[in-house]
């Protein structure tokens, strides 16, 4: 039951579609902080256009604010390094590799990532580290999907929630 | 994943699945989330199949030395109720790793504790219960210190009285040191052996 080694690059594309890690669980918050800095924007203009002193709705505090929790949730969604996507994709891989396999700890983009530590590690030396981490997944998750290489359940997720 | 060939794999998954069969509205979440269709899906039985399965999986379809870790706790009172869930969960991964070893004569099957490991490690003055507040309360603040002021989240999490964890659920740099560090000596151990 080996798993096959040819892969033309149609069938890469079907099974690690070009997507950022993650099933969306961060989409609702950046879509808020997206609101919140949309209606900041249209009330600045408004201001801009009634010609006012200082145009700038509210305080810079604010802005800096929502600026900022927007950031800190696009990173908390964003792709691990050597994610088994990119990796798969990359060029001068090293003969022997590691996969981390796990949820939102092992992904590490919304805290401090144990694989990226392992790389540093002098037994990882000479050896591929590959991140296989996706935040918010479940037991049933690895064992139906990613296990199986049907990465294309996240793209199929991702759409419903951002629509 | 299996198309990679690895050598070695590490496992380290369950936490979604103790924090949705310990509390109603995380289960929810995820249920909605993936579209589970399966009966109560944070069951310890549907863990244990879906585990067994994971572990069947990857001995038949590649050649790597296998790490089933336990899961890291959820809150740094290790004597908590959500704790309790997280060691019931941790018992059914030290069972499936041992009866697949058994029954499968197979020497590259092994069990990580790192629960265990980052209970002796743990330095730690919170001992209150974690709840979906406190969690966004403390990824709220951490992140924001990191990401504004490069505070490394070691300093953040010390905030709130922790020394290993983040947000209660997540790792902060001294807890993913600990987690590197067991999974590195294991590699150790079995690189000789490959």
């Amino acid at each position: 039951m080996k798993a096959e080694s040819s892969t033309t690059s149609t069938e890469k594309e079907d099974v690690f579609p070009p997507l950022r890690p993650g099933c969306g669980s961060m989409d609702p918050p950046i879509f808020l902080t997206n609101i919140l800095l949309g209606i900041w924007f249209v009330l600045t203009l408004r201001r801009l256009s009634e010609g006012e002193e200082n145009p700038f709705f509210g305080n810079p505090i604010l802005l800096t604010f929502a600026l900022t929790c927007r950031h800190v949730f696009v990173s908390a969604d964003k792709s691990p390094k050597d994610s088994v996507y990119e990796y798969y994709h990359r060029d001068g891989r090293k003969a022997s590799k590691l996969v981390c396999l796990g949820d939102s700890i092992t992904q590490g983009a919304c805290s401090s990532s144990f694989v990226d530590n392992l790389r540093c590690h002098d037994a990882c030396r000479g050896m591929d580290v590959v991140n296989a981490g996706l935040n918010a997944i479940t037991s049933w998750t690895v064992a139906n999907k990613v296990c199986r290489d049907e990465f294309h359940v996240l793209v199929h997720i991702h759409v419903i929630i951002t629509h | 994943m299996i198309r990679l060939k690895p050598d070695f794999v590490s496992i380290m998954i369950g936490t979604n699945d103790a924090r949705g069969h310990f509390h109603e509205p995380w289960a929810n979440e995820l249920v909605f989330l993936w579209k589970l269709k399966v009966e109560n899906p944070f069951s310890l039985e549907n863990y244990e199949k879906n585990l067994e399965q994971i572990v069947n999986v990857l001995l038949e379809s590649t050649d790597a030395v296998i790490a089933v870790c336990s899961l890291p706790p959820i809150g740094e009172d290790f004597d908590s109720k959500v704790n309790q869930t997280v060691i019931d969960f941790n018992k059914i991964i030290h069972q499936v790793v041992e009866r697949k070893k058994v029954n499968k004569f197979c020497d590259r099957l092994h069990f990580l504790d790192v629960f265990q490991v980052l209970r002796e490690r743990c330095d730690s003055s919170n001992e209150s219960a974690p709840s979906i507040f406190k969690m966004l309360l403390y990824f709220t603040v951490i992140e924001f210190l990191y990401h504004l002021l490069r505070v490394p989240r070691k300093y953040g999490s010390k905030i709130f009285g922790m020394s290993l964890l983040s947000d209660t659920v997540h790792l902060n740099e001294n807890g993913a040191d600990e987690v590197a560090e067991i999974i590195s000596q294991w590699i150790l151990r079995n690189t000789k052996k490959k």
